[in-house]
C-alpha cells in the first residue's frame, strides 16, 4: 500500500464501494481492503488538507488521515444504512486531531507566527544559496524583515511538533504503516547490524533513513543534506527531529515489553 | 540581540520531565545559540542533541526522573551543555546508546558524562562554526 499524496486512485462509485466492504467483511481479503482505502485517497486528501499549516508537513497528515481510514474500514458495518464516506469523515477526522494531540500540539501558533514560519522556509533556502553556508538567526531576521526574537520565536513554533514526547509512547502505527523496504545500501544495512535501532530503522521511509545516515554517518550538515535531496533546510530539520524522535519512542516500547 | 555576553555566563533551567516542557529547554537553547551568532543548521543540531541526551536520561534512569535540570554555558564561541535527571540510572545500563553516540558525535564537538551517587548527568559541547 502506497501512502503518499502523488499517487492518484480512480473513486469507485458508491454501490461498488458497498460491495466490496460487503466482500471484505466476508473474505477479509487485503486486496480488496487495498482498493478500498486506495479509492478513498481524494477523501483522505481532502481532510488532511484542513489539518494543513499546523507545522505539520502535509504528506505526513495524509499518511496519518490513511491510517484513520483503514481503521474506518476495518470498523463499518456494512448493513448500515449510511453512506461509507459519512461514516468515515469522522473517524479520519478523530485520527487527525488526536495525531496533534499526541503530538504535544498543546499550543496553538498564532498565525502571525505561522506566517512568518512559511516564509522562513525559503527565506532560509534563499540565504543558504547566497552565503554558500547556513546563514545566521540575525541574518534571516534581516532577510526576512522581522526581529530576531520572532524568528526565533517562528522557528521553535514551526518544531514544536516534532517534539513528540520524550515520555509519551509513540503509538506503533507511527512506524510500522510505513512501508517495509528493502534496503539496497549496504552501508546503511551495516550500520544496522550494529545498532540497537537496527529493527526500528528499518521501518523508517528511505528518505528519513538516507538522512539519518547522511547526516549522522557521512557527516554532512543539514544545508547540504537539503541540497541534495532538494527539500529545504527546515525540512530536513524537521524530519530529522521527528524521526529520531520516533526511534527513541521505538526502543523504549521495546524496552518495556 | 543584546551583547551582554561573558565566558562566565551560565543559565539553568529546570523542567517537569515531561514533554510540553522541553520546548522551553529548545526555546532558550535557540535564544543563546543566536547571541553567539550561531547558524541555523548548528541551532537545529542544537535542538537534536538536547532531545537526545534528554531522552536518554528519560530512558536509563529508575525510577523516571521528575525533574531535568539543564545548565547552559555560554562561551565567547561555545555553547555547553549540561543535562541531569534526579534518579538514578538504572544498573547495568549503558547510558550512550551505539546510535545516540553516532548522532552526539555528529552534532557536537565532545561529550562527556559525570555521575554522583548513580544520577547521570550528560553533557555536550558545541562552537560556533
Amino acid at each position: 500500500m502506497r501512502l503518499t499524496s502523488h499517487d492518484r486512485h480512480p473513486q469507485l462509485p458508491k454501490d461498488e464501494v458497498k460491495r466490496l466492504l460487503r466482500e471484505l467483511r466476508e473474505t477479509g481479503s487485503p486486496a480488496i481492503r487495498a482498493t478500498l482505502i486506495e479509492s478513498h485517497h481524494g477523501l483522505v486528501e481532502y481532510l488532511a488538507r484542513r489539518f494543513a499549516g499546523r507545522g505539520e508537513p502535509l504528506d505526513d497528515l495524509i499518511q496519518v488521515a490513511t491510517i484513520g481510514l483503514a481503521k474506518a474500514v476495518d470498523r463499518f458495518d456494512p448493513d448500515r444504512e449510511v453512506e461509507f464516506s459519512t461514516y468515515a469523515t469522522p473517524t479520519i477526522v478523530g485520527e487527525l486531531k488526536r495525531h496533534f494531540r499526541d503530538k504535544g500540539w498543546a499550543v496553538r501558533v498564532p498565525r502571525r507566527l505561522q506566517e512568518l514560519n512559511l516564509r522562513l522556509g525559503s527565506v532560509v533556502s534563499q540565504l543558504s544559496q547566497d552565503l554558500q553556508r547556513s546563514p545566521t538567526i540575525g541574518e534571516i531576521a534581516a532577510a526576512a524583515g522581522a526581529s530576531e526574537d520572532e524568528v526565533l520565536e517562528a522557528l521553535d513554533s514551526s518544531h514544536a511538533y516534532s517534539l513528540i514526547s520524550l515520555d509519551a509512547t509513540q503509538s506503533e502505527e507511527g512506524l510500522s504503516y510505513h512501508e517495509q523496504i528493502g534496503s539496497d545500501d549496504e552501508a546503511m544495512e551495516a550500520l544496522e547490524d550494529r545498532l540497537s535501532v537496527g529493527p526500528l530503522l528499518r521501518k523508517i521511509p528511505p528518505r528519513e533513513r538516507r538522512m539519518l545516515h547522511l547526516r549522522f554517518f557521512k557527516g554532512m550538515t543539514q544545508s547540504e543534506i537539503a541540497q541534495e535531496l532538494g527539500i529545504s533546510q527546515m525540512h530536513v530539520s524537521r524530519l530529522l527531529a521527528k524521526t529520531l524522535a520516533q526511534l527513541r519512542a521505538g526502543l523504549e516500547d521495546e524496552g518495556e515489553s | 540581540m543584546g551583547t551582554i555576553r561573558r565566558v562566565s555566563d551560565q543559565i539553568t533551567v529546570r523542567i517537569p520531565a515531561s514533554t510540553p516542557h522541553v520546548g522551553l529547554l529548545r526555546a532558550t537553547a535557540s535564544a543563546l545559540a543566536a547571541l553567539l551568532d550561531f547558524t541555523y543548521d548548528q541551532i537545529s543540531d542544537l535542538h537534536l542533541a538536547i532531545d537526545e541526551v534528554c531522552g536518554r536520561i528519560l530512558a536509563t534512569s529508575n525510577p523516571r526522573p521528575s525533574r531535568l535540570d539543564v545548565t547552559f554555558h555560554v562561551g565567547d564561541d561555545a555553547l555547553s551543555v549540561e543535562a541531569c535527571g534526579d534518579t538514578p540510572i538504572r544498573q547495568g545500563e549503558e547510558f550512550f546508546t551505539t546510535f545516540s553516540k553516532a548522532i552526539l558525535d555528529a552534532v557536537t564537538q565532545g561529550t562527556a558524562l559525570s555521575e554522583s551517587d548513580g544520577v547521570v548527568c550528560a553533557s555536550f559541547r558545541l562552537v560556533k562554526g
